[in-house]
């Protein structure tokens, strides 16, 4: 699963490389979230904004990295594409997520003045 | 221009085939006129219906085939899907409710999530076994700007 970390303004990034996160690759995510956030920042951005589609296992996968990261840090979302939206808000998990239009907001900063 | 109106696909029950054969469904409903946000519902509602074949039906059945029927209504698709696989229990099929997002963290549900967006999706959901297959049957109603 390709995916990637970075550190911007205190948050760490994990950005996902793939235009899917589906049955055929919930646990391999999983695997890989709990490898790049062992440690860093208490907050943590997925950037979904490459990921055109998940389906009910990408979605478990993602309520399991949450579940990984512990109360003591945080797991925001940003830039859901509208399909990938839609699941969110359809199985009511948008309530449990703190969910971004993009990276720079849910950093703090303005998109337009980034 | 005839647009086409009916896909029959045949694939192997494995994770990747149906990977592929959601390819093949968006490329259909494209060129069906769909336009993304009806494609992205049919997407979400075959993708957790073919899945459930190949985790719950052929979980332990190797080299299992699975058949997709899709046929283009003006305001609705029409899907059939068949497998060979095991019996699909009756409770699978009773009514989901939503999951308890109100949770401790340690609590929050993974999973009971597709056939929620099944239900929420598609309509008039039927299935049979007849025989050694699996038959479900369903329809997805199509938003189609007047």
């Amino acid at each position: 699963m390709q995916m990637s970390s970075t550190e911007r303004e205190g948050f760490q990034v994990v950005s996902v490389e793939e235009s899917r996160i589906d049955a055929a690759v919930a646990i391999a995510f999983k695997d890989r979230m709990r490898q790049l956030t062992e440690s860093g920042p208490s907050q943590v951005i997925l950037d979904l904004s490459t990921v055109d589609f998940i389906d009910s296992s990408g979605l478990g996968a993602i309520v399991a990295a949450m579940k990984q990261l512990g109360t003591a840090r945080k797991l925001h979302l940003a830039g859901l594409l509208p399909n990938v939206a839609k699941v969110f808000r359809l199985t009511r998990m948008d309530m449990v997520f703190a969910i971004h239009p993009s990276v720079a907001e849910a950093t703090g900063r303005r998109a337009d003045s980034a | 221009m005839t647009l086409p109106t009916k896909l029959a696909i045949r694939f192997d029950a494995t994770e990747m085939a149906v990977r592929d054969a959601l390819a093949q469904v968006l490329a259909f409903l494209r060129d069906a006129g769909l336009d993304s946000d009806n494609s992205g519902k049919a997407e979400i509602v075959l993708a957790e219906a073919l899945n459930n074949i190949v985790e719950h039906a052929y979980c332990d059945i190797a080299h299992g085939k699975v058949e997709l029927q899709c046929t283009r209504h003006p305001s609705r698709l029409e899907v059939t899907i068949l497998d060979q696989g095991k019996p699909v229990p009756v409770h699978v099929f009773a009514k989901r409710g939503y999951p308890d997002t109100d949770s401790a963290l340690p609590d929050l549900p993974e999973g009971g999530f597709g056939w929620l967006l099944i239900q929420t999706l598609a309509e008039n959901l039927t299935y049979q076994r007849v025989g050694d297959t699996n038959c479900l049957r369903l329809t997805i109603p199509l938003l189609v700007a007047a």
